[in-house]
């Protein structure tokens, strides 16, 4: 008997319903998905002895950092992607906080040995971008709004300070003032009782990475326009080095040398004194992430967004070691961090946390992975 | 390829008139207005092609033939095929201005959805696109506020006497795409549209003029709902787009006269 099929199903009045759904998802995926997205941030880690912690993706991973071992992991509740490094941060209570912060505007601080959530502050739905930091009993939380939140033990709002355009940069602070450079081209010097504005500096750049603090001056990545040494005690900008660059991370400090790396693809060392450049070497690829300091064997650990990582002599540049990542999507954001035995490297991934644990003396030897390789 | 002749260019664009405007939202609305008029010649090309395939379809030949070969699919389409060359119209004289306009339309959203990074990772992909003559350097940041919104961002517009904020942006993509719609599909009907009396032996027939109006009207109402919930969870600049678009496509009809405006002078002129 020959099969017979239900006409009707597919005639009219439900055929134009057909195409109407069928065009719809069509613009629906064109308009989401017709081009790749970029992840909204990269990988952060942070390192000490009995823990290595990654955000990335939609969650935070606690490591053994001598096995790989996966010793915890969180996962808040909803949809979410962690846009800012983890910070590790020694409270005024004696007990030590992994803080991070989302792109839904969420600030979460949980146990580093168990990953419970201790406390959990949200904003106005505006992401954390900038790493969170902790002084005077506060935790000092910049947020792409422009404000930044200063927060107590228990996780609420003690004052805030509004900038005029997104805040991406980490605050340092010395003695009573906190330090904040913003998108808004200032730097802002602000009391950490009560965040009333002592003063600001316009830098003439866009500032979206934290300055290093040492020795009474700032040393500032900008975005186009190099790198900038300014004097507190003065108010003053002392110098400005590698102009027209591109710096996406807070300068690195060696043995009395800054370290900062282009997205034109450059590395260089500078005298923190005068900016003057002890050397400079060409990677073939833009350097995004921070160069990773080794103390122990005076090296730089030079991260390229194409995938490739160079261990440098820090004295003159000389290359020591490198290797190219053919890993997940090969790219390179995030500085690479030590603990002497062991150099860690997060891949991105643009979705979930991927790290690998490499010899520092060879940079040839994959220790372990995380996940681990089937 | 695609990036460096459709997506770039459009980027560059937007943000050059950003930098001269120094409205990030305004530049939107210029640049959604630059380019829709800049497609204007397409879109008339379209409309023409339109109304062709409307009035052959009313045309007593053409049911004469879906009658008469109605158990015949291959001679039908013959049939069918002379009949287009016999009036001169090409069946995909619609499709290709849509085909062609697609590709721009789907450059300038991505555009302003590069634009409005709000991450150094989207801002990192962004600055990779600026051509150098833009200074990327000076003309960041982007300002993304505009009137009460952050179009970086979902809109809702927050009053202090509601504990919740109203999706005014979403409402008003709504409320015009479905006047845009109405107005269009009653702009690209033929003047000489059959009586009500033709149009029921046409849905009697199952013919496609009686589907195509079907299909239109639930495009009426499901294009309306989706634009609506796009604008609702995207970034507020997408919705302006939408927006400006819509208000646009209006003006554009009526450059092509196809939307008659009760205007009080052309009342009197009609009278006289």
């Amino acid at each position: 008997m020959p099969r017979t099929y239900n006409t009707r199903f597919f005639s009219f009045p439900l055929r134009p319903l057909y195409g109407l759904i069928l065009g719809l998802a069509l613009l629906g995926l064109s308009l989401a998905g017709c081009r790749r997205q970029a992840a909204p941030a990269w990988p952060g880690l942070a390192l000490q002895a009995e823990g290595l912690y990654v955000a990335a993706g939609a969650q935070v991973v606690a490591l053994n950092p001598e096995t790989g071992a996966n010793l915890w992991r969180f996962v808040p509740e909803g949809k979410t992607f962690f846009t800012t490094p983890p910070a590790l941060l020694q409270t005024a209570e004696d007990s030590a906080l992994l803080v991070v912060g989302d792109q839904q505007g969420n600030l979460y601080a949980l146990d580093p040995n168990t990953g419970k959530l201790r406390w959990q502050y949200e904003n106005n739905g505006y992401p954390f971008i900038a790493r969170v930091a902790y002084a005077q009993g506060l935790f000092l939380a910049p947020s792409s709004s422009g404000t930044l939140y200063a927060l107590d033990a228990q996780g609420q709002v003690r004052w805030t300070f509004t900038a005029t355009a997104p805040l991406w940069a980490e605050a340092v602070v010395q003695e009573d003032t906190a330090y904040l450079v913003s998108m808004d081209r200032h730097l802002y010097a602000l009391d950490i009782d009560t965040g009333r504005l002592l003063w600001k500096e316009n830098l003439d750049a866009a500032m979206a990475h934290g300055p290093l603090l040492h020795q009474g001056r700032l040393y500032i990545g900008t975005y186009g326009r190099g790198v900038k040494a300014f004097d507190l005690a003065a108010r003053k900008v002392l110098w400005t080095a590698l102009e027209n660059d591109w710096v996406w991370h807070t300068p690195q400090m060696g043995e009395d040398t800054l370290y900062v790396g282009t997205s034109q693809g450059t590395v260089a060392a500078l005298d923190p004194e005068t900016g003057q450049v002890r050397w400079s070497r060409e990677m073939g690829a833009a350097v995004i992430a921070r160069p990773g300091w080794d103390p122990q064997r005076k090296t730089l650990y030079v991260a390229t967004e194409d995938g490739g990582l160079w261990a440098l002599q820090a004295k003159d540049g000389h290359v020591q070691w490198s290797r190219q990542e053919e890993a997940w999507d090969k790219k390179l954001y995030t500085e690479p961090l030590t603990n002497g035995r062991l150099l860690f490297l997060a891949l991105h991934t643009g979705t979930e946390p991927a790290v690998l644990a490499l010899d520092p003396d060879t940079g040839q030897q994959v220790l372990w992975a995380f996940p681990a390789k089937e | 390829m695609w990036n460096r002749f459709i997506l770039e260019p459009m980027l560059n664009l937007l943000l050059w008139l950003y930098a001269h405007v120094g409205d990030f939202g305004l530049a939107i609305i210029l640049f959604t207005v630059l380019i829709r008029l800049a497609l204007h010649p397409l879109m008339k090309q379209q409309t023409k092609s339109q109304e062709a395939m409307m009035r052959l379809q009313q045309d007593p030949r053409w049911k004469e033939i879906q009658e008469k070969y109605k158990n015949d699919r291959e001679r039908l389409a013959q049939e069918q095929m002379k009949l287009y060359q016999e009036l001169g119209v090409n069946p995909f004289g619609s499709c290709l201005p849509l085909l062609l306009q697609l590709p721009i339309i789907f450059g300038l959203y991505q555009a302003i959805m590069l634009a409005l990074g709000n991450t150094p990772a989207q801002l990192l992909e962004l600055v990779r696109h600026l051509y150098p003559a833009l200074h990327a350097e000076q003309l960041l940041p982007i300002d993304n506020r505009f009137l009460w919104m952050d179009l970086a961002r979902p809109e809702r517009l927050y009053l202090p006497f509601l504990p919740f904020g109203i999706p005014v942006l979403a409402i008003l993509v709504g409320v015009s795409t479905y006047f845009q719609s109405k107005l269009m599909s009653a702009a690209t009907k033929p003047k000489d549209n059959p009586t009500s009396k033709a149009r029921g032996k046409a849905k009697k027939g199952r013919d496609e003029p009686g589907q195509m109006e079907s299909m239109t009207k639930m495009m009426n109402v499901y294009m309306p709902l989706f634009l609506g919930y796009i604008t609702m969870t995207f970034p507020a600049g997408l919705g302006l787009y939408f927006l400006v678009s819509n208000l646009v496509t209006v003006f554009q009809y009526i450059l092509l006269g196809k939307i008659e405006i009760p205007l009080p002078w052309k009342k009197a002129d009609k009278a006289a």
